[in-house]
C-alpha cells in the first residue's frame, strides 16, 4: 500500500506506507483518517529535504521501532553513527539543518538523532572561535560580556 | 533560511548538548547570545563545584537548571567565610530543580549542617543526598532526623564516614518510624555500634519503606546483629542489608539465620569479615534449606574451613533461591570442595561462585570438575589462587569438554603451567561456551602460549583472555599473533607482565595489521624497546579498532 505526501511547494511523492510511517507524525495521522488515499500535505518540509528524508526512510523500512535510550549519563552515551548515515549526513550545513527542523517536525526519532550528533561532532574539540566559523555566526558579545562567561563557567573547564 | 533555526527549539539543543562534554558546552556558551541561551540549561543541568569554585552570582543566575549537583572540598575551600557557606548550601537547595547533591570531603560545620538540613524540610525536589566525609557527626544526624520527619521527597541518603554514634543512629531511627520515602540508607563506615544498631531495628519493625541498608564497618557486633535479626523477623521490605566487618562472629550468624527461616523479602545479604566459623556456617546453612528469597549471600574472608564449607554446601542440595554464592578466602580445603561438588550435581540455581583465594588444591579440582560435567546451571567460577596445579587444570578441562554452561572461569595464580595450559588449549578446542579465561600468573611460559595459541584458532567463543604475568617469551608472543590472524572473536587479551621483547611486538604489530577483532590488548611491563614500540604504533596506523595499554608511544 502506499501514501501520498506533498511538500511545501507542491511536489508529489508516492512512497510506501510502511517508509512513510517510519514519520510517528505521519503514523499517527494515517491512523486518524483510516482508510483514505487522499495525500498528506506537508507543509514544513521543501521537495528537496522530503527526497531526503524518504531516502532515510527507505535505508531504515526494516530497523525494529525502538525507543532510544534517554540517558543523564554522559558515559552511557555514544556518538557513534553508522556509516551509511554518516555518509546520509555528507550534506551542506543548511540542509544539515533542514534535515533535523524535518525529523524533529515528522516525529522521525532515530533521524533527529543522527541529525543532532552530526551536528555535536562538528562542534567537538572547537574553540568558541572555530565553532562560529564553522557555523558562520557572528560573534555579537563584547570581549569583557564574553571575558565574564569565560570565567564564570571555569568550572567546567577542566572536565 | 528557514524562519526557525534549530538552534532555538530547546528540545533540539538538549539532544546536541547531549552528545557533548563539559568543556565543549562551556564553548558553546562562549560563541554567541542566542547560543549562550541554548547551551546554557545544559552546561548547568549537572554541576561539579572542584578547584575552581563558582561565583555566586552565576549560581544564583542558573541554580534553576541544577539537577545534579557535586560540591568537592577543593571548591567550598575557596569560599571563605562561613556566611558564604551556608548561603551556598541555603541557596542550592532551594532552587526547584535540584534532584541529587552530594558534598564530598569536607568538614561541614554546624551551622552549615543546620542550614542544610533546614532547607531539606521543606524541599521537595531532592532525591538523593550523598554526604561522604563531611563529618556531621552524631549531632548533624539528629538535625538531619528533624528534616526527615518533615521531608516528603528525598529516597537516597549516603552517610558514608561520617562520624555517627549510637546517638545517631538513634535520632535516624526516630525518623524512620514517621518517613515513607526513604529506600536507601548508607551507614558505612560510622560508629553506631550495637546500640545503634539496636535503635535501627526498633525503627525496621515498623518501617515499610527502606529496602537497602548498608552498615559496613560500624561495630554492629553480635548484639547489634541479634537485633537485625529480631527486626527482620518483622520486616517486610527491606531486599538488601550489607553487615560486612562487624565482628558479628558466630552468634551473630546463628540469631540472623533463625530469622532467615521466617524472612521472605531479604534477597542479599553480606555478611562478609564478620569473623564466622563453621558453627555459624552451619547455622546458616540450616536456614538456607528453608528460605526460599536470598537470592545473594557473601561470607567472604570469614573462617568457615571445611566443616563450614561441607555444611554451607550441604544446603545447596535442597536451596532453590540462591544464585551467587561468595565464599572467597574462607579456607576451604579438598573437603568442602567434595560437599560442593555433590551439591553441584543436584542443584540448579546456582549461577555464580567465588571459590576465591581458598586450598582447593588439584584433589578439590578434580572432584569440583566431575560434578561440572554435569551440572548446566553455573556460569560463572571464581577459582583464583588455589593450587589447583596442573593436574587440577587438568581435570577442569575434561570437564569443560562436555560442560556447555560455565562462562566464566577465573583460574589466575594456580600454578598450572605448560602442561595445565595444553589442557586447557585441549578443551577450548571442543568447548563452545566459555566467553572469558583468566590466567595471570601460572607460569605457562612459551610453551604454554602456543598450545592456547592452537585453540584460539579454531574457538570463536572466547572473548576474553588474561595471559598476564606468565614468563611468556617473544615465541609465545609469535604463535599467540599467529593465532590472532585467523582469529576474530576475542576483543581482549592481557599480555602484561611477560618477558615479550622487539620480536614479538613486532609479530603482535603485524597480527594487528590483520586482526580487527581485538579492541583492548595490554602490554605493560614486558621489555620491548624503540623498534618494538616503532612497530606497534605502525599497526595502530592501519588499526583503528584496538587500544595497546602499557605501552608509552611518542
Amino acid at each position: 500500500m502506499t501514501v501520498i505526501l506533498v511538500s511545501s511547494d507542491n511536489q508529489d511523492f508516492k512512497v510506501d506506507k510502511e517508509v512513510a510511517e517510519r514519520s510517528i507524525l505521519i503514523k499517527n495521522m494515517l491512523e486518524d483518517v483510516g482508510e483514505s488515499d487522499s495525500p498528506i500535505p506537508l507543509p514544513n518540509v521543501t521537495s528537496a529535504v522530503l527526497t531526503k528524508v524518504i531516502e532515510y526512510c527507505e535505508h531504515h523500512r526494516n530497523d525494529p521501532v525502538q525507543v532510544p535510550e534517554e540517558t543523564d549519563d554522559p558515559r552511557k552515551r555514544s556518538n557513534d553513527i553508522e556509516e551509511w548515515d554518516m555518509k546520509f549526513m555528507q550534506v551542506d550545513q543548511e540542509m544539515l539543518f533542514e534535515i533535523i527542523l524535518a525529523a524533529n517536525y515528522l516525529d522521525i526519532k532515530p533521524l533527529l538523532d543522527v541529525g543532532c550528533k552530526t551536528v555535536a561532532n562538528i562542534i567537538k574539540g572547537k574553540t568558541p572561535e572555530e565553532i562560529r566559523k564553522a557555523f558562520n555566526i557572528v560573534n555579537d558579545f563584547t570581549p569583557e560580556e564574553e571575558a565574564q562567561i569565560k570565567k564564570e563557567n571555569e568550572w567546567a573547564e577542566d572536565r | 533560511m528557514s524562519p526557525t533555526h534549530p538552534l532555538d527549539l530547546p528540545e533540539i539543543c538538549s539532544r546536541i548538548a547531549g552528545s557533548l562534554g563539559r568543556k565543549d558546552l562551556t564553548s558553546c556558551a562562549r560563541v554567541c547570545q542566542d547560543w549562550n541561551d541554548s547551551f546554557t540549561p545544559s552546561l548547568y543541568n549537572s554541576v561539579v563545584l572542584s578547584k575552581h569554585g563558582l561565583s555566586m552570582d552565576s549560581l544564583e543566575r542558573n541554580k534553576h537548571y541544577i539537577r545534579h549537583l557535586v560540591i568537592q572540598n577543593s571548591a567550598y575551600e575557596k569560599l571563605s567565610s562561613i556566611s558564604a557557606r551556608g548561603h551556598l548550601v541555603s541557596n542550592v537547595m532551594a532552587n526547584l530543580t535540584l534532584a541529587t547533591l552530594e558534598l564530598d570531603s569536607y568538614p561541614i560545620q554546624y551551622n552549615e549542617v543546620q542550614a542544610l538540613f533546614e532547607a531539606l524540610k521543606t524541599n521537595s525536589t531532592l532525591t538523593t543526598l550523598n554526604m561522604r566525609d563531611t563529618a556531621i557527626g552524631s549531632n548533624g544526624a539528629q538535625v538531619l532526623s528533624e528534616a526527615l520527619e518533615c521531608n516528603a521527597t528525598l529516597t537516597t541518603l549516603n552517610l558514608w564516614n561520617n562520624a555517627i554514634g549510637p546517638n545517631g543512629a538513634q535520632a535516624l531511627s526516630e525518623a524512620l518510624k514517621t518517613n515513607s520515602n526513604l529506600t536507601t540508607l548508607n551507614l558505612y563506615n560510622n560508629s553506631i555500634g550495637s546500640n545503634g544498631t539496636q535503635a535501627l531495628s526498633e525503627a525496621l519493625e515498623t518501617n515499610s519503606t527502606l529496602t537497602t541498608l548498608e552498615l559496613s564497618w560500624n561495630s554492629v557486633g553480635p548484639d547489634g546483629a541479634q537485633a537485625l535479626a529480631e527486626a527482620l523477623k518483622k520486616n517486610l521490605t527491606l531486599s538488601t542489608l550489607d553487615l560486612k566487618y562487624n565482628s558479628i562472629g558466630d552468634n551473630g550468624a546463628q540469631a540472623l539465620s533463625e530469622a532467615l527461616k521466617i524472612n521472605s523479602t531479604l534477597t542479599t545479604l553480606n555478611l562478609g569479615a564478620n569473623k564466622i566459623d563453621s558453627d555459624g556456617a552451619q547455622a546458616l546453612s540450616e536456614a538456607l534449606k528453608g528460605n526460599s528469597t536470598l537470592t545473594t549471600l557473601s561470607l567472604e574472608s570469614n573462617p568457615i574451613g571445611d566443616n563450614g564449607a561441607q555444611a554451607l554446601f550441604e544446603s545447596l542440595n535442597t536451596n532453590s533461591a540462591l544464585t551467587t554464592l561468595n565464599v572467597l578466602h574462607n579456607k576451604i580445603g579438598p573437603n568442602g570442595a567434595q560437599a560442593l561438588s555433590e551439591a553441584l550435581r543436584t542443584n540448579s540455581t546456582l549461577t555464580t561462585l567465588n571459590l576465591n583465594d581458598n586450598q582447593i588444591r588439584s584433589n578439590g579440582a578434580q572432584t569440583l570438575s566431575e560434578a561440572l560435567e554435569n551440572n548446566s546451571t553455573l556460569t560463572i567460577l571464581h577459582l583464583r589462587h588455589n593450587s589447583i596445579g596442573d593436574k587440577g587444570a587438568q581435570a577442569l578441562s575434561e570437564a569443560l569438554k562436555s560442560n556447555s554452561t560455565l562462562t566464566t572461569l577465573n583460574l589466575d595464580d594456580n600454578s598450572i603451567g605448560s602442561d595445565g595450559a595444553q589442557a586447557l588449549s585441549e578443551s577450548l578446542k571442543a568447548n563452545s561456551a566459555l566467553t572469558t579465561l583468566h590466567l595471570w600468573r601460572n607460569s605457562i611460559g612459551d610453551n604454554g602460549a602456543q598450545a592456547l595459541s592452537e585453540a584460539l584458532i579454531t574457538n570463536s567463543t572466547l572473548i576474553t583472555l588474561n595471559l598476564s604475568d606468565n614468563m611468556i617469551q617473544d615465541n609465545g608472543a609469535q604463535a599467540v599473533s599467529e593465532a590472532l590472524k585467523s582469529n576474530s572473536t576475542l576483543t581482549t587479551l592481557d599480555l602484561a607482565n611477560n618477558v615479550i621483547r622487539d620480536r614479538g611486538a613486532q609479530a603482535l604489530s603485524e597480527a594487528l595489521k590483520i586482526n580487527w577483532t581485538l579492541t583492548a590488548l595490554d602490554f605493560g611491563y614486558n621489555f620491548i624497546g624503540r623498534d618494538g614500540v616503532q612497530a606497534l604504533s605502525e599497526a595502530l596506523k592501519t588499526n583503528r579498532a584496538v587500544t595497546i595499554t602499557g605501552v608509552s608511544f611518542w
